[in-house]
């Protein structure tokens, strides 16, 4: 399989995108990030009210990773998203909060969230920049659960009061600027930079082995339309088979998905199609992390799969089980081709770790 | 306004003259002493620099020369200068009426002042044109004085014309609604913790009603609107209360909240008023976003819905019993776009909102209608995910409003 006219990502465009980057974190020398764009993206979406500058994204970064967010102070954004992780976690039901209590949901990858309108696994939350919310007040994850006194906390550090007014101006330490920058930081977590990216710019030297084009083609065939698009993800809600009817809950229940936000029956068990990119580094896998290995997960496609009302069209077979038709060979190539995800620059760049406290 | 300064000179304001008819007769010292003080700064007067129209100068300057004659002597009689003085009062009068029209008008730009963030400009605007007509007034008393009649009656009559101006401008400007929503359960004002009987026999008691009125707008008869900006306002009656989730003591103070005091309202005649309870999806969609007293800080967001992005639109907590039954609390918390509700209310004659104007709109927000078609003995917990039940709740919510009365006197 050839790559479709491999185009050269609008990289000046980038670089108008976040020019400025050559202040703060994003210095100049290394180029700005992220270099590339999904294929297809030109720009970054960002809200008219929000948009990015690298002041704003530089203050995100610092908090993002900083553990005086939380109750306990011990607690930060990437304690349970790692960015060595594409900013997952490895447990399945962390118990990293401040609480050490297991959540009820696998803390997923922070992956091309500006392409994603509806967040967490069942999209209750709207927007990123009102996405954090929910960490920093849950009692079992960052444990603010009076956001006030949150607030009297960091104002009582100058450091943190500082950085915001270097910021946002005198003034400005608000719990609207800090979900501001949070989601402008989230913004920059682009990853585009894959072997396959690569390979489908058309970049020298880039190159997918023909087990990996096969896994490729197959990607396209069975694992689309949910997996499709270069977001490798329609960010749409599916039920893949996983439990029972009985097992969705009701009303509030985490168990019950996209249904307990939309209270539509029919939304039951749906959650929201993850991104197969960096996939290979993201174990566990599913909403519950219930799926240890991308083998596991292949297994459940091929012949795990429990029937359920609101189970998705796609997976019915005629005369068999639901399930996707992989042979052993097919799933290997799946795997290999899996693996070309893998965006080592966006697991190591330096701009999305921890800055170096001055 | 005074008719009689209205619109330019009448037979009944004209200054007097010193050319006028004068009868004979002896003349109080005073009245005399001042005739001959008029006699003299009519010698030497330049009427060109005092009067600026050509006509009134060409006009004066021949009643001076017609006047000079009777200077040499003492020949004014006393009803001659009684009438001058007669006319020298009357215009002080004239001056003295404007004067406190002046000082009226500035207490109650200083006023506005006050209590609009909105209009300073046009208020400082206002203030100066103020400021203007007391100084011409202040020449005029001068002149008075000097018995300079036709200056006295030229100051009036350009600051009388620019008292006008500057009423026709506070008609134009903004004015204020105070828009009243109070709480009462049936006929009797809301207070916690009493215990009221419904309509089917059981009894209630309230522990908190919270909710958000938001995006008041004033309706044209024309079908336009004037949307007042910033327009969140938490309406609440309370006890004091633990922010919950509370470790340590941060507590809200008890609040009667009824009254929305909206301030620049667009100056014109208004047909009715809209308003809606609940956050508009704008805000409501996005956390970060702020207006008017909308924050994320408010106790009107909960730990427990933050996992679904909404502010919570209405509380309702209390305790409940049914006749001959158990007694138990109930917490009806309501939220999402769906449950975003607007209501109107035409009025029964039109109103006018300007600086001069008051509008007092007195609504009654009846409780009790919150529990129609709802039971708190069968539905103990209202939260995001009773659908149904916050539908109809919703819906109570938006017929709980009656118009008491509608207020719009003179300020």
């Amino acid at each position: 399989m050839k790559p479709t006219a491999p185009r050269r990502l609008a990289a000046p465009l980038l670089a108008l995108l976040l020019g400025a980057c050559g202040e703060g974190p994003f210095d100049i020398e290394s180029g700005p990030f992220p270099r590339h764009l999904p294929e297809g993206m030109t720009v970054i979406p960002s809200p008219e009210d929000n948009p990015l500058t690298p002041e704003g994204i530089a203050l995100g970064r610092w908090l993002f990773h900083s553990p005086r967010l939380s109750s306990n102070g011990q607690v930060s954004c990437a304690t349970c998203h790692e960015p060595a992780r594409a900013f997952a976690d490895d447990a399945a039901l962390t118990r990293r909060g401040v609480s050490g209590r297991p959540l009820a949901r696998h803390a997923p990858a922070l992956i091309n969230l500006a392409w994603m309108d509806g967040l967490f696994w069942d999209g209750g939350a709207k927007n990123l920049e009102s996405l954090s919310l929910a960490p920093l007040t849950h009692p079992d994850e960052m444990g603010n659960t009076q956001l006030p006194l949150m607030m009297a906390r960091l104002e009582a550090q100058p450091e943190v009061v500082e950085r915001f007014e270097a910021t946002f101006g005198p003034g400005s330490l608000t719990l609207s600027n800090l979900l501001r920058s949070l989601a402008q930081f989230q913004r920059t977590l682009v990853s585009a930079d894959s072997r396959y990216d690569q390979w489908r710019r058309g970049e020298p030297g880039a190159h997918l082995a023909p087990q990996e084009q096969r896994g490729l083609a197959l990607v396209q065939r069975h694992c689309a339309p949910c997996h499709g698009t270069e977001l490798f993800t329609d960010n749409a809600y599916h039920n893949n088979g996983l439990d029972p009817d009985e097992a969705f809950g009701e009303d509030e229940a985490e168990s019950r998905g996209r249904g307990r936000v939309t209270q539509r029956p029919e939304d039951a068990g749906h959650y929201k199609t993850p991104t197969l990119r960096n996939v290979a580094v993201t174990a566990p896998y599913m909403h519950d992390g219930r799926f240890a290995t991308l083998e596991e997960v292949l297994a459940h496609y091929r012949g795990g799969m429990v029937s359920s009302t609101t189970l998705d069209a796609a997976f019915l077979q005629d005369g068999q089980p639901p399930g996707l038709p992989l042979t052993p060979e097919d799933m290997a190539d799946v795997l290999a081709f899996l693996q070309t995800l893998t965006d080592e620059q966006f697991l190591t760049e330096e701009r999305l770790r921890a800055p170096q406290e001055p | 306004m005074s008719p009689q300064w209205g619109h330019g000179p009448g037979v009944a304001e004209r200054p007097p003259r010193t050319g006028d008819k004068m009868p004979r007769g002896k003349t109080p010292q005073s009245a005399r002493a001042r005739a001959s003080a008029k006699c003299r700064a009519m010698k030497m007067h330049t009427p060109a620099s005092s009067f600026p129209a050509m006509g009134r100068m060409l006009a004066l300057a021949m009643l001076t020369l017609l006047a000079l004659p009777a200077c040499g002597d003492d020949g004014a009689t006393d009803e001659q200068l009684q009438t001058v003085e007669n006319q020298r009062r009357q215009l002080e009068q004239q001056v003295g009426a404007l004067e406190t029209e002046v000082t009226q008008l500035k207490a109650q730009l200083a006023q506005q002042e006050q209590e609009s963030n909105a209009n300073q400009a046009q208020n400082q605007a206002l203030s100066a044109q103020l400021a203007d007509i007391a100084q011409q007034l202040t020449e005029a008393r001068a002149l008075l004085e000097s018995q300079d009649w036709e200056g006295v009656y030229t100051q009036l009559t350009a600051a009388r014309s620019e008292l006008d101006a500057l009423r026709a401008k506070l008609a134009a400007t903004d004015g204020s609604l105070e828009l009243n929503a109070a709480f009462v359960f049936g006929g009797t004002p809301l207070t916690l913790g009493q215990t009221y009987t419904t309509s089917g026999g059981a009894s209630v008691s309230f522990s908190q009603v919270r909710y958000w009125l938001s995006n008041v707008t004033l309706l044209k008869q024309d079908g336009s609107t004037a949307a007042l900006a910033d327009s969140y306002h938490l309406m609440e009656v309370i006890n004091a209360q633990s922010v919950e989730g509370t470790v340590d003591p941060v507590t809200l103070p008890a609040n009667r909240r009824e009254s929305v005091l909206a301030r620049a309202v667009p100056a014109g005649a208004y047909a009715g008023i809209r308003f809606s309870i609940g956050v508009d999806p704008t805000y409501n969609d996005n956390l970060s976003r702020q207006s008017g007293e909308l924050h994320i800080l408010q106790n009107m967001t909960s730990v427990s819905w933050m996992w679904f992005t909404s502010y919570i639109f209405t509380k309702t907590h209390g305790t409940f019993q049914p006749a001959g039954g158990a007694q138990n609390t109930f917490t009806w918390d309501t939220g999402t776009n769906a449950n975003y509700r607007t209501v109107e209310f035409a009025f029964d004659s039109a109103v006018t909102v300007n600086s001069q104007k008051r509008l007092t709109v007195n609504l009654r927000a009846d409780v009790a209608n919150l529990l129609t078609s709802l039971n708190p003995a069968t539905t103990p917990t209202i939260g995001a995910s009773q659908g149904a039940a916050s539908t109809t709740l919703s819906d109570n919510f938006a017929g709980m409003f009656s118009v008491v009365s509608v207020e719009n006197p003179d300020r």
